[in-house]
């Protein structure tokens, strides 16, 4: 007889404090994983909800899934550092396994669209990344007036000296100098081929290291040879050298995000990214924006009807999805810790005006506030938010830069300064709760 | 003047109105190509700069997620005189897409790469790949 039809108790798990999933206790301490979950949508939604009984299925298997990530974490932590540890152009590290809760909302949504489970391997499948790693990159010092002055004067696009018309709008873009809109859609492509080496100083090392550690997964993965490497193309000399010379760490990638907003730099320039698409060849696969090109890959006048329904905030941040050596699937964000620590807060805005409501009481000034403003507002508000990206993604790389004012007659509840303030008591708030929690089992249903 | 009732003729039985066929994807993959490599022999120049550029056509196939897909060519930042040819598949709804590198290298390398008796096949498990991965992305 299966499981599913012995006698069954659903139970609160709690995951987290003020957070728990439920479960299936009989099957959870049984340890059993077997699971065949087909969705029926004349039975399985009740008030607009998933039946507790299924809820319980996928969140048994998502505290499966919590388990064996965890025992898993260890090494990948390991892996990770063994790479990038070493370079001194990154700062530091956070790793953590992705949480039941978590698992358990993305299965639950993947379900109701139409992707049912049949094994314990599918639902970890549909989950993906299992362990998140964020890499650090250090900050640049920030650039003297003669060293901007030099690298302006000796600024050439394609070979070519700039225009004045040009050159004055380069100078307000360096500077942070107000810009009518016009100038800034102008000026943007000429800027960021500018800030391109303070980019690749920030990021090289990374890349670098991404680059030979995919190649070194090919051939071991590929039995290619150093010969064939090189007549591929797939990284160049110097790193050919490295690659004989030391001991580098296999590590298979299979995506890549390079997230920016408008008027945004990206983490990874577009030669970085060509470096590591030459490595990978056609098993990589990049998401990025194509309305941020250089040229037209799709017919401009749909792009620009599309891109007013992308999210504005200006989230910037480099991802990568990796398959670790024992199996378990991860994903990398690369970032400065000025952008992390604005992106830990930023997301709120959009969570709420989402629907999504995970916030404490703290928020609930902010979540009013948020609630009233129009679509023409909040689209000026997430302006705002992405001026402010792109204020600390500045200051990351060194370059000059005015801390962004919340517009005029937004309440000041809405600043950037106060959802920081927010953040930091919730988190508070957390730490503290978590300080005796003990993940557990609190009411039988 | 004579009028005809549109609703009569399409309910009589001696005319058979066909349901307009949906473009073949392989006949728009070919077309793509075909343009394609005619512009790699005419844009990439043996030294220095040119601009990128990019053929696409629309998507109808249901089985694609995607609204258009794209060749395209963009110059190597590191090699001169090289170029990347990628394939794209742009999302449904949202200025995002999904690119993977088909080959890269000089214009003759990228031309006898397109001239391989598979690469309309190679283009298409490709197009496939990436539609599956913008589905994945949850974006």
């Amino acid at each position: 007889m299966s499981i599913l039809n012995s006698a069954k108790v659903i139970a609160k798990y709690c995951t987290k404090p003020e957070q728990y999933i439920l479960v299936n206790k009989t099957r959870f301490n049984l340890g059993d994983t077997n699971v065949s979950l087909v969705f029926n949508k004349d039975f399985d939604i009740l008030n607009g909800k998933l039946v507790d009984d299924k809820l319980a299925e996928i969140g048994t298997t998502a505290l499966q899934l919590e388990k064996d990530f965890v025992q898993k974490f260890p090494g990948a932590k390991k892996e990770v550092k063994d790479i990038f540890e070493k370079l001194d152009t990154v700062e530091s590290f956070s790793f953590r396994p992705k949480s039941a809760g978590s698992m358990e909302t993305k299965l639950e949504r993947e379900f109701i669209a139409g992707k049912p489970f049949n094994s314990f391997s599918d639902a970890k499948e549909l989950v993906r990344d299992g362990i998140g790693s964020r890499i650090f990159l250090k900050s640049l010092p920030e650039l003297s007036s003669n060293e901007l002055k030099k690298m302006l004067n000796e600024f050439r696009l394609n070979g070519e000296e700039l225009s004045k018309q040009d050159k004055k709008i380069l100078y307000k873009y360096v500077y942070d100098y107000p810009m009518s809109l016009e100038e800034k859609k102008k000026g943007f492509p000429i800027f960021e081929k500018f800030v391109e080496p303070l980019i690749q100083k920030q990021s090289q090392q990374v890349v670098d290291e991404i680059s030979l550690s995919i190649v070194k997964n090919s051939m071991i993965k590929k039995g290619l040879s150093i010969e064939d490497v090189r007549a591929k193309g797939m990284l160049s000399d110097v790193l050919i050298e490295r690659l004989q010379k030391e001991d580098i760490k296999p590590l298979e990638f299979d995506l890549v995000n390079n997230y920016r907003g408008e008027f945004g730099l990206p983490v990874f320039t577009n030669a970085q990214l060509q470096q590591i698409e030459k490595a990978s060849g056609a098993k990589l696969k990049i998401i990025s924006r194509p309305d941020l090109l250089d040229y037209d890959k799709y017919p401009k006048e749909y792009i620009e009807k599309m891109q007013k329904s992308i999210r504005q905030s200006g989230y910037r941040t480099a991802q990568g999805n990796v398959i670790h050596k024992n199996g378990v699937r991860g994903e990398f964000q690369f970032r400065d810790l000025y952008t992390n620590d604005f992106a830990e807060y930023e997301h709120i805005a959009y969570d709420l005006r989402m629907g999504k409501n995970t916030l404490g009481e703290l928020f609930n000034d902010y979540k009013r506030e948020i609630s009233k403003l129009s679509d023409n507002e909040y689209s000026k508000y997430t302006q705002y938010l992405s001026e402010c990206y792109n204020y600390y993604n500045r200051k990351s790389i060194g370059l000059p830069t005015h801390k962004p004012k919340l517009p005029k007659g937004f309440n000041k509840i809405l600043s950037e300064e106060n959802m920081k303030n927010l953040h930091d008591l919730n988190e508070k708030r957390i730490k503290e709760l978590n300080k005796n929690f003990v993940p557990s089992f609190v009411q039988v249903a | 003047m004579i009028k005809y009732d549109i609703n009569k003729i399409r309910n009589s039985k001696n005319i058979n109105f066909r349901p307009r066929l949906k473009m073949d994807i392989m006949k728009n993959i070919e077309n793509m190509i075909t343009t394609m490599k005619a512009r790699v022999e005419r844009e990439i120049p043996d030294t220095g700069y040119f601009r990128n550029f990019a053929e696409n056509f629309e998507n109808k196939d249901s089985k694609i997620f995607g609204k258009y897909v794209a060749l395209s060519v963009e110059k190597d930042e590191m090699i001169d005189g090289e170029a990347l040819l990628k394939i794209s598949v742009l999302h449904p709804n949202l200025p995002v897409d999904a690119s993977s590198l088909l080959v890269a290298g000089s214009r003759k390398k990228i031309l006898d790469y397109m001239n391989k008796e598979n690469f309309i096949d190679e283009v298409k498990t490709s197009i496939l790949e990436l539609s599956k991965s913008l589905r994945e992305s949850n974006l």
